[in-house]
């Protein structure tokens, strides 16, 4: 540690150590240690305030704008931004900035509903088997190296062309391809677990594997994997943008982010219609990190070396 | 300590082996290691048996796999019930076995991860009571109350959560989830071995305290000799997955017979400053429970080995001492078992 | 001139405090003592008692929410580099690194954990004496293969190119003794180092450790919860209860003729073997407290059988009880000491 920041770290010290003697250690005022550690990571903190901010916008879309993402105004196409229109209009007049709150709502919602499908079944799935063993533990196992270790895009090029494009199959899509990472986080997880002595106690009442399992033991195991949630929402937005870039993602005529780049492919909306693009990619990007900022603060919960 | 004469458990031949993998692809070997090797074993009504040695011999393997809990590769565990049956635990179905779990049950030793860290108590026990015929949440938690209150706790404790409770008293809830289904039998797997020497006093009356009021019976699992002289009426001594020793607490306190059961005791600081012991050192390691050489189990680091020792394995055999049994798995039993009017001083002196 | 009693270590007023959850833990609490060229000193006392930090704040290895707050820990060379005030030494500076293992050196509970897995057990030991002494690796293997043979190992030439799970726990053990000797430190600070060993194995360990002591004449502080080690090996004893030391004397003193009533009553509450069935033990009232919720005065106070008026205008003054000096170098931390050793156990 730098000597500055060893002398900080000492007065800090110094401050608890004078409120302890004093007797006015506070009761905690927020009384959570695992919230407290949390809000200790001012990153964390500035995350969860942008994530709830993008996500409060495009819940209120109707609200916030006037115009319908989806319909043209041939009159006013290639708008740079100005007071009637925030963010623009794209090449055949539709407001981009009602597109992106309303093109937010699909792509959180497909990442969201990826990752939490993913995590359902990866939980289900690999809580079982870590418990249980066996046969059963064997088979899925094999099964989820199976579909990790398919090239994604091949995967989804095939799932594309045999079931079609709609959000639905992308959300379907995505939960194929990612219950396997939670599968094995859930199930490493539950490995340990099950050599804990509440474990035994509960079979030595012949309590059924079922109710051991989900009951008593996944409430133990499921903080890695609301991380891991967290981390996969981005992860899966970002892979729809992706996609919807490339043309396979959402149909092109519902607004996401992704699709909105789709429509930017050309070097001439590249260089002169910078409004179409850039907003959209901002706003992508911040989402990401932001998710990805919280998913650190999550982590720092469970961690006994942070200052809580 | 009196008790009955009543067969509880009777066990027979039973063994745990569990494979271990050859090492190279080359070694066609069956491999075993021999946890429980041959254990004949009856457990009376009413009494405390005390199941001593040092790490791997077997103990706590024993101990669970009489409660099925670890599943026997051979032998039988016969359950004596009130009523007259004698069913082999080992032969019933798992429907079955489930059926008789409230009669036969279990306190662990980890005070800490014996208790599920997410429940509150109510919780943790709620399941085992609706299980076996408490239906309604008003007769569970009076059963909880009570118990709680028979192990010197408030009833109120039971809507908390494990981490505000100190390791006794953690120790002290194992104990009441075990109780709360009306067991007959209890195993105390090394349930005192957790907690500070202070601590350890408190349970141990409890438990005595329990067993009395309840008429439970104990099987007392612990590496320390002291505690279980304090609790039993027998000892059995393990050693490499064999009873080599089986007699009544007095008995093998002062007429130790076992060559190991000696070194055993004569390893143990004693607490007084006037006597330094002169120390039987047992020399070499524990072997491993895996590629044992014919013969006695104890041949490497016996001071009395022999030829016999080496070919023969020694049978657990009975003898009388005051008109109690002391069972000895050893050729020179009679050898050391001395005549009338030998006493040692209960610590292998 | 040093006769075999020297001080080696002398620890003064020792106060280490733990900080987290904006809580602070005063897990050592004013500590004093003495460590003995050739003699054992004993630190007994139950978990949370603070005997292992005390331990950690001699060898500076605290985690990182911890710090020594007052007092001195002098460690006395005993050659060109005169004193060494350890507690004002940086953490990780040279002057401590190198006291450790060459002047100092510790051994741990579990041998497993405080070895490393990935590396071989000789490789280990080499690795220190290189550390810390100008020799040539062929050197430091042969002093490996000494030194693993000196500890008991059988086949010394075989096993120092093993790796630690090849070992058992006695052994294992026996490989960290002789990593930790094999400077020849003029202190060895053991934190329970049997008490995940077996019985039998134990006797061996315990009787390893003293050989050391009388033939290097290192002074030796042993931390247990065993009372029955503290009466074979000890010659020294120092009581621990919350963060102080409540007794303290030569062991015969101590245990024989207890002047603090936490140490009559540990005595008294643990199953003495040879005694039987029958025999009375008492567990002592209540339990620890928490350290965040320390009793105002007397830490023993809540649990005592010897409380009276007096201590209560402790509680007030929010002092504890001062040092009584009974005989020699018998202390305990108790109004009523003498009264306490008049009755008896």
């Amino acid at each position: 540690m730098l000597f500055s920041q060893k002398a900080r770290f000492n007065r800090k010290l110094d401050r608890m150590r004078d409120a302890e003697f004093a007797g006015t250690a506070k009761r905690r005022r927020v009384r959570n240690r695992a919230l407290r550690k949390m809000m200790n990571n001012r990153l964390a903190m500035v995350g969860l305030f942008v994530f709830a901010a993008i996500v409060l916008a495009c819940l209120f879309a109707p609200v916030l704008t006037r115009y319908n993402p989806e319909t043209p105004n041939l009159k006013s196409t290639l708008k740079p931004p100005s007071l009637e229109h925030i963010f623009g209009t794209d090449k055949i007049g539709r407001d981009v900035f009602s597109r992106i709150l309303y093109g937010g709502r699909i792509s959180i919602l497909v990442g969201l509903g990826g990752a939490l499908g993913a995590s359902l079944i990866g939980a289900a799935v690999g809580s079982y088997a870590g418990y249980r063993g066996g046969w059963f533990d064997r088979i899925t196992l094999r099964l989820s190296e199976l579909f990790m270790a398919f090239p994604q895009l091949v995967l989804v090029l095939m799932l594309v062309t045999i079931v079609g494009q709609s959000m639905r199959n992308i959300i379907i899509i995505f939960v194929v391809t990612g219950w396997g990472s939670v599968y094995r986080q859930a199930r490493a997880r539950m490995l340990s677990l099950r050599e804990e002595e509440y474990v035994q106690s509960l079979k030595a009442f012949g309590l059924s594997d079922f109710r051991i399992c989900y009951k008593h033991m996944l409430p133990n195991a499921i903080s890695p994997l609301i991380v891991n949630t967290t981390l996969s929402t981005a992860m899966f937005i970002l892979e729809e943008a992706a996609l919807s870039y490339l043309g396979l993602g959402i149909p092109l005529n519902i607004p996401t982010w992704g699709n909105i780049l789709n429509a930017c492919q050309d070097m001439y909306t590249l260089l002169n219609g910078w409004w179409m693009w850039l907003p959209v990619g901002i706003v992508i990007s911040l989402f990401v990190m932001s998710i990805n900022f919280i998913g650190d603060g999550l982590r720092d919960t469970t961690d006994p070396s942070q200052q809580g | 300590m009196e008790h009955s004469r009543e067969p509880l458990l009777t066990i027979k031949r039973l063994e745990v082996f569990f494979p271990v993998k050859s090492e190279n692809l080359f070694d066609l070997r069956k491999r075993y290691v021999r946890a429980v090797n041959d254990v004949n074993l009856t457990v009376y009504r009413g009494e405390t048996l005390g199941l001593v040695g040092e790490s791997g011999c077997g103990k706590t393997t024993l101990g669970k796999s009489v409660l099925q809990l670890i599943p026997p590769t051979g032998g039988e565990v016969v359950y004596h019930s009130r009523d007259g049956a004698a069913r082999d635990l080992c032969k019933l179905s798992r429907r079955e076995m489930n059926a008789l779990r409230a009669k036969l049950q279990i306190v662990f030793q980890d005070p800490y991860s014996s208790l599920n860290p997410a429940f509150t108590i109510y919780q943790s026990m709620a399941d085992p009571l609706a299980k076996f015929g408490y239906r309604t949440r008003e007769a569970r938690r009076k059963v909880i109350a009570d118990i709680l209150t028979e192990v010197n706790m408030r009833p109120e404790y039971m809507d908390r959560y494990p981490d505000e409770f100190s390791g006794g008293q953690r120790q002290r809830i194992g104990i009441a989830r075990a109780l709360s289904v009306q067991p007959e039998l209890v195993v105390c797997d090394e349930a005192v071995s957790a907690l500070d020497v202070s601590i350890q006093a408190q349970v141990l009356n409890l438990l005595k305290e329990l067993k009395r009021q309840r008429q439970l019976t104990y099987i007392f699992i612990t590496h320390d000799l002291s505690v279980v002289e304090y609790v039993s009426d027998r000892i059995a001594v393990m050693y490499l997955g064999k009873i080599v020793e089986l007699a009544a607490a007095e008995d093998l306190y002062r007429n130790t017979a076992h060559p190991y059961s000696r070194a055993l005791l004569s390893a143990i600081p004693v607490v007084d400053v006037d006597r330094r012991k002169r120390r039987m050192l047992l020399k070499g390691d524990v072997p491993s429970p895996i590629d044992l050489p014919p013969g006695c189990g104890f041949q490497g680091r016996c001071p009395h080995c022999e030829d016999i020792c080496r070919i023969e394995s020694p049978e657990l055999r009975r003898f009388e001492t005051d008109g109690r049994e002391h069972h000895v798995a050893c050729h020179f039993a009679e050898r050391f078992l001395g005549g009338a009017g030998r006493r040692g001083n209960g610590d292998g002196t | 001139m040093e006769n075999g009693q020297d001080v080696v270590i002398s620890v003064k007023n020792l106060k280490t405090f733990f900080y987290s959850d904006q809580r602070c833990n005063r897990a050592v609490n004013g500590v004093s003592l003495d460590i003995r060229s050739g003699r054992t000193l004993c630190v007994v006392g139950e978990s949370g008692c603070g005997k292992s930090v005390t331990a950690a704040s001699i060898m500076q290895l605290l985690p990182r929410l911890a710090r020594i707050e007052e007092g001195e820990i002098v460690y006395r060379t005993g050659d060109a580099r005169g004193d060494i005030r350890i507690h004002e030494l940086r953490r990780n500076g040279r002057t401590m690194r190198s006291l450790r293992a060459k002047d100092i050196a510790m051994i741990f509970q579990d041998p497993l954990t405080a070895l490393n897995p990935v590396y071989r057990i000789g490789g280990q030991i080499a690795e220190t004496l290189l550390a810390h002494e100008r020799i040539r690796k062929k050197e430091a293997r042969r002093r490996t293969i000494d030194l693993l043979h000196a500890m008991g190992i059988p086949q010394a030439e075989k096993r120092a190119d093993q790796y630690p799970h090849e070992y058992s726990g006695g052994m294992r053990q026996r490989a960290m003794i002789a990593m930790a000797m094999s400077c020849a430190p003029r202190v060895l600070l053991a934190d329970e180092p049997t008490t995940a060993l077996d019985v039998t194995i134990q006797a061996q360990i315990f009787d390893l450790i003293d050989r050391l002591r009388r033939e290097r004449n290192t002074a030796v502080m042993l931390i247990t919860h065993d009372m029955g080690v503290v009466c074979e090996l000890a010659d020294d004893v120092a009581v621990m209860y919350m963060g102080n030391i409540i007794e303290s004397g030569t062991a015969r003193e101590v245990l024989k003729t207890p002047a603090h009533p936490y140490t009559k009553a540990l005595l008294k509450s643990i199953p003495i073997l040879g005694r039987g069935a029958g025999q009375d033990i008492r567990p002592i009232r209540g339990s620890t407290p928490d350290p965040y919720d320390r009793p105002k005065g007397c830490q023993f106070a809540p649990r005592c059988d010897y409380r009276r008026e007096a201590c209560l205008a402790l509680d007030e003054r929010r002092e504890l009880p001062p040092e009584e000096r009974i005989e020699g170098a018998h202390m305990a931390r108790c109004l009523f000491a003498r009264e306490v050793i008049r009755d008896g156990t």
